[in-house]
């Protein structure tokens, strides 16, 4: 232990610069995030170029070289190192080589907890952000470490490093792009499997990483290292790209006493709009529609959670088609036919509204473009087979029409930044924020281990209960988007404005400044009750134009 | 004998070139070794096996009885290693390096240490990087003699060193192997310097050990015959298989007996030229006797 604490500080003296330069980027970076006011200030670009671009790029090069040179300050490569004929054992060296990694890899744990600290995580959040950033870091460290390792100074490090990233590249590229055949592949068609191959790949480089250091530090058998190391390269292009097991898709929800039968419910799909869709240089169409299902409990609400289509010409030609996947079931607003479940959750109070707000419209299909050229002119039959999901609306937060006044949903929280009375109404401005921790994981969309609790899109009303009165937000609502990305992870934030009352809803009660002083504010979230699969089938479906038409707009089954 | 340094049939290939082949080397505790041969004739790569810095494609090496691949920090710490290709730390300064390499051996010699830092002429305070390489050689030899080695490998020390900054060297290394009765295996191509103090000499060629033995053994075995012929004299045949380069010409020959014995070798080679006369033996050096043992394994087919 003594001599792997001696190795250790020569070689704090020997890297003392870098660790400064290291560490100063870093601090910089923490302080100009904990200055800069976390709210929506019309900064994005210079804090984006800053926070974003400028300092990382840096902070990565720095590390860079500095891992390089812990490395090789004594090198496992070759005959010549100056410690391979010292009384140093191979597991002092490790260790002393560890606690250096150890310093490259805590102390953003520490720099970005802290910064997350600002923005007021909760204890157990911040626990979990830690976890995230640390196997962020080491994700990063152990790999480039790991190549240090098997190169005898910073030229072969160099090349050996510029050799990798432009090979896994070329290859990522490859086979995410289709060279060689493979379909359209859509984001958001398999989001939960993505991010799965993305953590099991990262969790490979993790464990890869330190395995290939541990065994080269204690055997220096080169050759077996590099194809320890070729290995975990390819176990990484091939994990990245074809992983077949989604393990952080959300579990499908089962109930032993289902609260309705899906048999005999009717199942309406209207085809409504074909979308350009482009997924890595590819063209490919978005045929979008809107669905309803007739006969589900008053209390219940459903959403589509996959659509599996076929498109058949009338020739029995089949057209391909890919799977579609909503990125999470409650993503967007209520549709009409959620009032009734809405009315449930606000305790019988009456919901009713003239807008839909996007809940009930899905897509139905995407097509590849090359398909929709060659038989844009036959119309087509649809029959897709849809996942959906039951579920119930629970009053998350209620709280006192107050400026100033914020509640927590999960780790969203929402803030009255103002109150604004209109002639017709009220608009609230709302603030909504998230923090995001770990970009590696967690800015990706999808279930996230790290983000257990970010459950979809909430829906807000103002509520008088005792003139048992319900107004939904309006669609005349303007949200202003930021996303802040810090050490660590990324502060997403919305300044909402949202109008209540007025607009083009005649049965919306008026809300005036009597109408408000025995109303609260009400945030609603959806929960998940039940999930299972209807068909439905459109007829005549013609492709190329951009709206499509079914000679029978809802098929029945 | 004990045997610091055994190999026992040690073959390392570089691919399909064997650098070494079937090295059979033992180096007597308290012997100055002076492992020789020409460039690249495989003694930098039995050092490394030695030191365990290459592993054996076959065989096996020892130290202190201990097997190569098996040598740790016990053994190290009475290793000593002095290598022209050995990296230094050049960042570090002379008095930094001494500072690093103390901890790591319990019997550093502080005193000893400053007195070579003195006597050798280090700058305490000059970085290894801007030190020449005749005062990075001696950092070297500071840095591997503080500890009091029991075994000190010193692999091509002179190359490339004036004479002034050779002879330090070897009078510090004659000095302190009479003073503590080191073991020092030292390896050169450079014969005129290690004849001075060596006692024990091994020749290597094409990756294969000619001769291990005492320099006074090889000394003695190893004479210049030279002698005045008749007017086209012929050598009967067979000449001993001891002979090395006979050269014969109008009126003289010489041969270098490797097998010298009195009277006898004298004999041999009246029996050999018959006519021979004015016979004289001269010794040899053993520069001269390696450049007979190398260019004798190279004229044969």
């Amino acid at each position: 232990m003594s001599m792997a604490i001696h190795f250790f500080k020569r070689d704090l003296r020997r890297a003392w610069w870098l660790y400064s330069i290291w560490l100063l980027v870093y601090l910089a970076e923490g302080l100009f995030a904990v200055s800069i006011s976390p709210k929506v200030d019309g900064g994005v670009a210079s804090n984006m170029a800053l926070s974003f671009i400028m300092f990382p790029v840096l902070r990565i090069l720095v590390l860079v070289v500095l891992v390089a040179q812990l490395v090789h300050e004594d090198p496992l490569v070759g005959s010549t190192a100056f410690w391979l004929t010292r009384p140093v054992s191979r597991f002092s060296l490790f260790l002393s080589k560890a606690a250096g990694l150890g310093i490259v890899v805590l102390i953003p744990v520490v720099v970005n907890t802290a910064v997350l600290s600002r923005f007021g995580l909760l204890h157990s959040e911040l626990r979990l952000a830690a976890v995230g950033i640390l196997a962020h870091q080491c994700s990063f460290v152990l790999p480039i470490a790991a190549v240090a390792a098997l190169t005898p100074n910073f030229r072969f490090y160099g090349a050996a490093a510029a050799g990798m990233a432009v090979g896994i590249g070329v290859i990522l590229i490859a086979t995410s792009t289709g060279i060689g055949g493979s379909a359209v592949v859509d984001p958001y068609a398999n989001i939960a499997l993505l991010n799965t191959r993305a953590m099991v790949a990262e969790s490979l480089l993790i464990g890869g990483g330190a395995l290939i250091l541990t065994h080269q530090y204690l055997t220096r058998r080169t050759r077996r290292s590099i194809a320890l190391a070729a290995f975990v390269a390819v176990a990484y292009i091939l994990i990245a790209g074809y992983w077949p097991w989604s393990v952080v898709r959300d579990t499908p929800i089962r109930s032993e006493h289902p609260p309705f039968d899906p048999t005999p419910l009717k199942l309406r799909v209207f085809a409504a709009q074909l979308n350009d869709f482009n997924v890595n240089g590819h063209s490919a169409k978005r045929i979008d529609g809107s669905y309803s299902l007739d006969g589900i409990p008053t209390a219940l609400f459903v959403r589509v959670r996959t659509a599996n289509p076929k498109l058949t010409l009338p020739d029995g030609t089949a057209v391909e088609t890919f799977n579609s996947m909503t990125v999470l079931p409650w993503v967007g607003g209520f549709s009409k036919s959620d009032l009734p479940a809405l009315g449930a959750a606000l305790e019988g109070i009456p919901v009713d509204s003239y807008y839909d707000q996007g809940g009930s419209m899905t897509t139905l299909a995407y097509i590849d473009n090359g398909a929709l050229q060659k038989f844009k002119d036959s119309p087509a039959k649809l029959v897709d087979d849809f996942d959906l999901v039951a579920g119930r609306y629970e009053v998350a937060a209620e709280i006192p029409i107050v400026k100033g006044r914020q509640f927590e949903v999960g780790r969203v929280r929402f803030r009255i930044e103002d109150l604004i009375s209109r002639p017709d109404g009220v608009t609230l401005n709302i603030l909504e924020s998230v923090v995001l921790v770990s970009p590696s994981f967690s800015i990706r969309l999808g279930p996230q281990p790290f983000d257990p609790r970010l459950k979809g899109d909430p829906v807000y009303f103002l509520v008088n209960r005792s003139r048992r009165e319900a107004v939904p937000f309006n669609l005349e609502i303007t949200r202003r988007s930021v996303g802040e990305f810090y050490l660590g992870g990324m502060l997403f934030q919305q300044a909402v404005e949202m109008p209540f009352g007025g607009g083009r809803d005649p049965q919306a009660p008026v809300v005036d400044r009597n109408w408000l002083a025995g109303a609260t504010f009400v945030c609603l979230e959806r929960v998940p009750v039940f999930e299972f699969r209807k068909t439905a089938e459109v007829d005549l479906l013609k492709l190329g134009e951009p709206w499509l038409r079914a000679k029978t707009p809802e098929i029945l089954k | 004998m004990n045997a610091v340094i055994e190999t026992h049939s040690v073959t390392h290939r570089y691919g399909k070139v064997a650098a070494v082949q079937d090295l059979q080397l033992a180096v007597p505790e308290g012997s100055i070794y002076a492992f020789l041969g020409p460039n690249g004739a495989g003694k930098t790569t039995t050092i490394k096996l030695i030191l365990n810095l290459l592993q054996p494609t076959e065989g096996r090496a020892t130290i202190f009885g201990v097997e190569s691949t098996r040598l740790g920090p016990a053994e190290f710490a009475r290793i000593g290693y002095v290598s022209e290709n050995q990296q230094l730390p050049d960042w570090m300064t002379v008095q930094q390096l001494v500072d690093f390499c103390r901890p790591m051996y319990p019997s550093w010699d502080s005193d000893f240490c400053s007195r070579m830092l003195k006597d050798f002429l280090l700058p305490a305070d000059r970085k290894i990087k801007n030190l020449s390489r005749g005062m990075r050689m001696k950092a070297s030899l500071l840095t591997s003699l503080a500890y009091r080695p029991r075994l000190l490998i010193l692999d091509e020390p002179f190359t490339g060193l004036d004479p002034v900054v050779r002879d330090e060297l070897i009078h510090g290394i004659l000095e302190l192997t009479e003073q503590e009765a080191w073991s020092v295996f030292i390896s050169s191509h450079d014969i005129n310097e290690v004849e001075r103090f060596a006692d024990w000499a091994g020749f290597i060629d094409g990756g294969r050990l000619k001769v291990s033995e005492t320099t006074a053994n090889l000394t003695g075995r190893f004479k210049r015959l030279e002698c005045v012929t008749p007017t086209d004299a012929h050598l009967a045949s067979p000449v001993p298989r001891s002979w090395l380069l006979p050269e014969i010409n109008s009126r003289s020959f010489r041969v270098i007996e490797s097998e010298y014995v009195p009277i006898d070798s004298e004999k041999s080679l009246a029996a050999v030229l018959p006519g021979a006369t004015e016979v004289t033996v001269t010794d040899l050096s053993l520069r001269e006797i390696f450049i007979a043992l190398t260019q004798s394994s190279r004229s044969k087919p």
